[in-house]
């Protein structure tokens, strides 16, 4: 059996968990949508390496965050997650770890395009997880992911951080970026009360949802 | 003028918390008040609408106008003229973010950008056979600004100086948005009874306190003199507890038979969301959907057609019916 979303046919899922009993437990709700795990037991390897072996072998994937602690790959499942989507290869990140470790997913934010909680795991939302990523693809948003060109004022930076505020989204909210989650062409232009632009989806609800691309400065 | 409209209608956009109407008129389009987020944004692309010939902003709240900044930022559509009541006491970094927006346009001559809105303006903003009144505030309050006082001495606010903007066509009113006006501002009304009369009412504040201490009092005048059928509470699940049992209480009691339509669901009324998406709802736009938030969502009329508000009262009520174990609307 396989499923059927837009023009994708999914039959094979890539599981990428770190943890046999969680690996386990995607295996048995991919099966319960007859859908075929392609169970990743690990060690991985560099990202660069391993995503040439992916394409030929899933049609989607399933993935957890934290994988380089315990060795089991030499990457994070953001960025695998990302780098898929961006290759129109459907995966969804199934991790706890959303908000504690939101800097580091906020520089992949954009191309993953769903992220579940691991309790959140069941055949429904997995598969509606899939829609979403294949909508994106097909230039379809949610209104929660649509990047909008909108102003962000910077209100206060250190040696890190820069601190902002997108007056279009909640004003009252002051939203903390690392350096890397902004462009090099704008570090130029970023001082406390300065005014840029970036695409940002500001129909989110939470700041940890939120992305930012394409900066512009003065 | 604008591009000529293929559907004329008014929506009242769900936008969570804050308000934001849509005028489809026959030669073009009028935007009354922006709440936050890019709900409004959506909605002109999802309507295919490429200008908005005409935004006028009630008062310089963040919930009524940060919507304006997300779209003169975003670029999605032209934009013909904004008008606004400046309002210094505010001082704020949003004001100011806003008048950054509109600077930005107005050096390349893309906007008219007028920092005053009051009632003078008749016939100004018509798009086509509906008239656009604006009814509120005075020159001589909006001149006084907030912070200072009116001529009986009590306090103005910004608030108090919202925009009253009421919809008519061929002198038959057709709904009222008066911002977030507040008892000083009720008070200060100088128009005829007639004027403010109106078939719908977006409420004042969304239901909330707005500063007024005698808020049942405040929601019987404003009643009395709106005389309205359909009362809409623009709200956001979860944010400020909107509408107060004790104004939507109200306006049931001062309003026999009133129509309550909130935009979203209120905690108050159910502390759950419902489980699948609801089927009651407009196609339109509605910032709730995707997080199936809504109650009535976006509300529409359509001007072509005898329909009245949509979604349907009926279709609507079943809603509340099933979703909503404690609705504020239904309550003894």
């Amino acid at each position: 059996m396989s499923l059927q979303i837009a023009s994708h046919e999914i039959r094979h899922v890539l599981v990428v968990e770190d943890n046999p009993g969680a690996r386990e437990g995607y295996q048995y709700t991919l099966e319960d949508m007859d859908l075929e795990p392609v169970l990743e037991m690990g060690p991985l390897g560099s990202l660069d390496a391993y995503i040439s072996t992916v394409a030929g072998r899933c049609e989607a994937a399933i993935c957890d965050h934290h994988l380089k602690e315990s060795g089991y790959a030499g990457f994070n499942g953001a960025k695998l997650v990302a780098e898929m989507n961006s290759r129109r290869q459907p995966a969804v990140l199934c991790t706890a770890w959303e908000e504690a470790v939101v800097d580091e997913i906020r520089l992949f934010r954009k191309d993953i395009p769903c992220l579940l909680k691991p309790g959140e795991f069941d055949p429904e939302s997995f598969q509606r997880a899939l829609e979403v990523c294949i909508d994106e693809f097909r230039g379809h948003f949610q209104p929660s992911r649509y990047p909008s060109r909108t102003l962000v004022r910077v209100e206060a930076v250190d040696q890190d951080n820069v601190y902002v505020v997108l007056p279009g989204w909640n004003p009252q909210e002051v939203i903390r970026l690392t350096r890397a989650a902004i462009s090099p062409d704008v570090h130029l232009y970023i001082e406390a009360g300065a005014r840029l632009h970036a695409r940002v989806n500001i129909g989110a609800e939470r700041q940890d949802e939120l992305y930012f691309d394409q900066w512009e400065g003065k | 003028m604008g591009a000529i409209v293929a559907k004329r209608k008014l929506a009242i956009l769900d936008v969570g918390h804050g308000n934001c109407a849509v005028l489809q008129d026959s030669n073009g389009v009028v935007v009354i008040d922006a709440g936050p987020g890019n709900a409004l944004e959506m909605y002109l692309r999802e309507q295919e609408i490429r200008r908005v010939d005409v935004v006028l902003i009630s008062h310089a709240d963040q919930d009524h106008l940060g919507g304006l900044i997300a779209l003169l930022a975003s670029r999605a559509v032209e934009i013909g003229r904004v008008r606004l009541n400046t309002d210094s006491s505010k001082g704020s970094k949003i004001w100011d973010d806003l008048l950054y927006e509109l600077e930005l346009l107005d050096q390349d001559n893309r906007l008219d950008f007028q920092p005053f809105l009051t009632r003078e303006d008749k016939g100004a903003y018509d798009q086509g056979s509906i008239e656009i009144k604006v009814l509120a505030p005075s020159k001589y309050l909006a001149g006084r600004g907030p912070g200072s006082r009116d001529r009986h001495g009590r306090r103005i606010l910004t608030n108090s100086l919202s925009a009253v903007i009421r919809l008519s066509e061929k002198g038959i009113p057709l709904a009222l948005f008066p911002g977030d006006l507040d008892e000083v501002g009720l008070e200060n009304l100088d128009c005829s009874a007639d004027d403010l009369r109106a078939p719908l009412l977006v409420f004042p504040h969304h239901g909330g306190r707005a500063g007024t201490s005698e808020l049942k009092t405040f929601v019987r005048e404003l009643c009395d003199r709106v005389r309205p059928a359909k009362v809409i509470f623009s709200i956001g699940r979860g944010r400020y507890g909107t509408p107060l049992l004790e104004v939507v209480s109200a306006v049931r009691e001062h309003v026999e038979g009133v129509w309550i339509a909130c935009t979203q669901l209120s905690e108050h009324c159910a502390s759950e969301l419902p489980k699948v998406h609801p089927k009651h709802l407009n196609r339109e736009f509605a910032q709730g959907r995707e997080g199936r938030k809504c109650c009535a969502g976006t509300l529409v009329i359509d001007l072509d057609r005898a329909e009245g508000l949509l979604p349907i009262h009926g279709d609507h009520q079943a809603f509340i019916g099933l979703a909503a174990p404690s609705a504020l609307c239904r309550r003894v």
